[in-house]
């Protein structure tokens, strides 16, 4: 090849650099796509193997222990299978157990976003989404839920339902809880961040938005502190709406009065 | 006809020919090809099936060949003269995106599982056999190493990870094809979920919906890490309570660790969640996992304890989380202090204000403090009605 010289040179190093960089990014992208189609190939199969040989799995242990392993690399649920199947093969009991380790499970990953509460309605988004799609039959119910919370109840009442509307329409609005409130940690985050910012009075706002919380989080766990006598509320009706503050008594000495508005 | 591609009629490297036959005309499923020229040149190599007519060189590499049939000759067949013909089964094309016309030599057709080779001037029976060995010896797998080196510049690592790609999607369609072929094909399959999940776990997720799912698969990874080889069964015992025995211990060795790193103490709901994944296939009912947590004292070197809240929640508890040693930390932060509200409390230690107020109350109960509630709440001091000095535990 000829040895360019000067600006000519230049140029003609710069538009290849960039063409390479183009060119790499596709490749990137390209051999990205080609990982996720095999990826989500090998989880369909074992969803499919799962739902369609559970019995087997169960029998042969070297062959189970294999199984896991590859479901184990990909984060597939190895339990995923119809209501119908464990019903005719392994005892409708055995559905109910597999479907309230997937409540659960759901629940719990999640907690550091949600605290351990959910939307009934979500859970159900969530567990239906990870069931294997060419599964036509049985999907989950809330009865099928419910039953599965019920299950639980010998462990304790360390999960449940809160119905939050006495309509019948509005059962998906109600909350599945799988952290009891004895366990929580919100109330101290909570206090902690509140200490933490120099004044003994706040509006959820506030904390919703500095911890990140949803509203329903941050009401939870203030209700809960006004239960316990730890925080106040203060209300008054304005001309600009509705004054509401929530003090801490605790803090008086320590932090400051202040409030912005 | 997708899987097909335009060759140069030069053979790749380890490649060799095995049966060349003219006249054969090629079959898009059951019908005829639209283009003009639709007989040409058959040549079976170790790697590919070439098909050439005087302006056509394509190629199909054998690896996308799932199998072969003889077409079975109708008694009309005899009659009209039609040519025999072999039925090629291809692997189905995953591809995301169709082809184009300038890398697909038969982009007018339709897409189909099969195509059909007819033996217009003889030779079936010998391409047949010989086909037969070939896809059974799969000689392309065996890819000398020096070949990958061969590939050079872009086009040649676009190919890499094409072929890649191919060559992973049908170890897989082979593997899981039915139970017999995955029990034998078990532990190259668990590398290969190894492989693609590591390689995948670099890609970040791309929505928040998937975001959350991840989070899930995540979760769920963590737990069926936990992994027990041979999970106690009711079968192995004869009666309920030597199962629920050793159910206990199981709980024991598995949870330990586990328990510890949640703070000591794990909901039996959480317990029941973690324990049936690390069981992974052989699900335990809760009501099995309540007799197995009431069974925890009699197993021996237990780590976990059964303990029950007035509030009726139930817990694991991990024997370093002992109740005295929970009052003995409280009293010396009371000391340290001279006096503690229950989340002053909750704050320093990281235990949940609950149970910490337990120990607060405990702690009272024990004569070891005194409460003074007022509009600031509740607050603990040293009880020095009784103790005029320390109050440390005794």
């Amino acid at each position: 090849m000829r040895r360019r010289v000067g600006v000519a040179s230049v140029v003609h190093s710069r538009n290849a650099e960039q063409l390479f960089t183009k060119k790499s990014t596709i490749i990137d992208q390209n051999s990205i796509a080609k990982l996720e189609t095999n990826l989500e190939e090998l989880k369909q199969k074992l969803k499919w193997f799962a739902s369609k040989h559970q019995v087997d799995l169960q029998t042969d242990a070297a062959f189970r222990n294999e199984f896991l392993n590859m479901c184990k690399s990909i984060g597939v649920d190895p339990l995923a299978s119809s209501k119908g199947y464990w019903t005719q093969y392994l005892g409708v009991g055995t559905y109910y157990y597999t479907l309230a380790v997937q409540i659960v499970e759901t629940i719990l990953s999640g907690v550091d976003r949600h605290g351990g509460i959910m939307l009934l309605k979500d859970l159900w988004i969530r567990l239906e989404r990870h069931r294997p799609n060419f599964l036509q039959d049985s999907h989950i119910s809330f009865e099928d839920i419910f039953q599965s919370l019920k299950l639980m109840k010998s462990l304790g009442k360390g999960c449940g339902y809160i119905r939050t509307s006495s309509q019948k329409s509005q059962i998906d609005q109600g909350l599945v809880y799988c952290v009891p409130e004895e366990l929580k940690q919100d109330q101290t985050l909570l206090l902690t961040n509140v200490g933490q910012s120099g004044k003994c009075c706040f509006k959820l706002t506030d904390v919703a938005d500095s911890l990140g919380w949803g509203g329903l989080r941050t009401k939870t766990a203030v209700d809960q502190l006004i239960r316990d006598g730890i925080v106040w509320v203060e209300k008054r009706g304005g001309s600009e709406g509705e004054y509401v503050r929530y003090w801490l008594p605790g803090l008086f000495l320590n932090n400051s009065y202040e409030d912005d508005e | 006809m997708d899987q097909w591609d335009y060759t140069s009629g030069m053979l790749l490297p380890g490649e060799t020919v095995a049966v060349v036959q003219s006249h054969v005309r090629v079959y898009n499923g059951d019908d005829k090809i639209q283009a003009k020229v639709d007989v040409g040149r058959a040549t079976l190599t170790t790697h590919r099936l070439l098909w050439e007519t005087g302006s056509l060189k394509t190629g199909l590499l054998l690896g996308k060949v799932q199998k072969l049939d003889k077409e079975s000759k109708g008694f009309t067949a005899v009659f009209s003269g039609r040519s025999p013909k072999i039925i090629v089964h291809v692997v189905p094309s995953q591809r995301q995106q169709p082809r184009t016309a300038d890398s697909c030599p038969f982009i007018k057709e339709k897409p189909t599982t099969f195509f059909k080779l007819g033996f217009t001037q003889g030779g079936l029976d010998e391409f047949i056999t010989k086909f037969a060995d070939i896809l059974r010896q799969k000689t392309w797998e065996k890819l000398p190493p020096a070949e990958h080196n061969r590939r050079l510049g872009i086009l040649g690592i676009e190919r890499d990870i094409d072929d890649e790609a191919t060559r992973t999607e049908q170890k897989i369609s082979e593997a899981f094809h039915d139970l017999k072929s995955l029990m034998e094909m078990a532990k190259p399959m668990v590398q290969l979920a190894k492989t693609i999940s590591d390689k995948a776990a670099k890609i970040a997720a791309r929505t928040s919906e998937d975001e959350e799912d991840a989070e899930t698969v995540r979760f769920r990874k963590q737990l069926l890490n936990l992994g027990i080889a041979d999970p106690v069964t009711k079968d192995s015992y004869s009666s309920r309570a030597e199962y629920h025995l050793h159910l206990a211990m199981e709980i024991c060795d598995t949870l330990d660790k586990v328990v510890l790193d949640a703070g000591g103490m794990m909901t039996l709901v959480e317990a029941y969640c973690r324990i049936n994944r690390a069981r992974g296939l052989l699900v335990i009912s809760p009501d099995d996992l309540m007799s197995a947590c009431e069974m925890l004292n009699k197993a021996p070197n237990a780590t976990l304890s059964l303990r029950e809240f007035d509030t009726e929640v139930k817990v694991l508890q991990h024997i370093s989380f002992d109740e005295d040693l929970q009052l003995t930390q409280v009293l010396s932060l009371v000391e340290e202090r001279g006096s503690i509200t229950p989340n002053e409390c909750a704050i320093t230690t990281g235990v949940p204000m609950f149970v910490v107020q337990q120990s607060l109350i405990r702690a009272e109960a024990l004569e070891k403090l005194c409460r003074d509630e007022s509009v600031e709440g509740l607050r603990f001091y040293p009880n020095l009605f009784l103790n005029s000095g320390s109050i440390e535990a005794s």
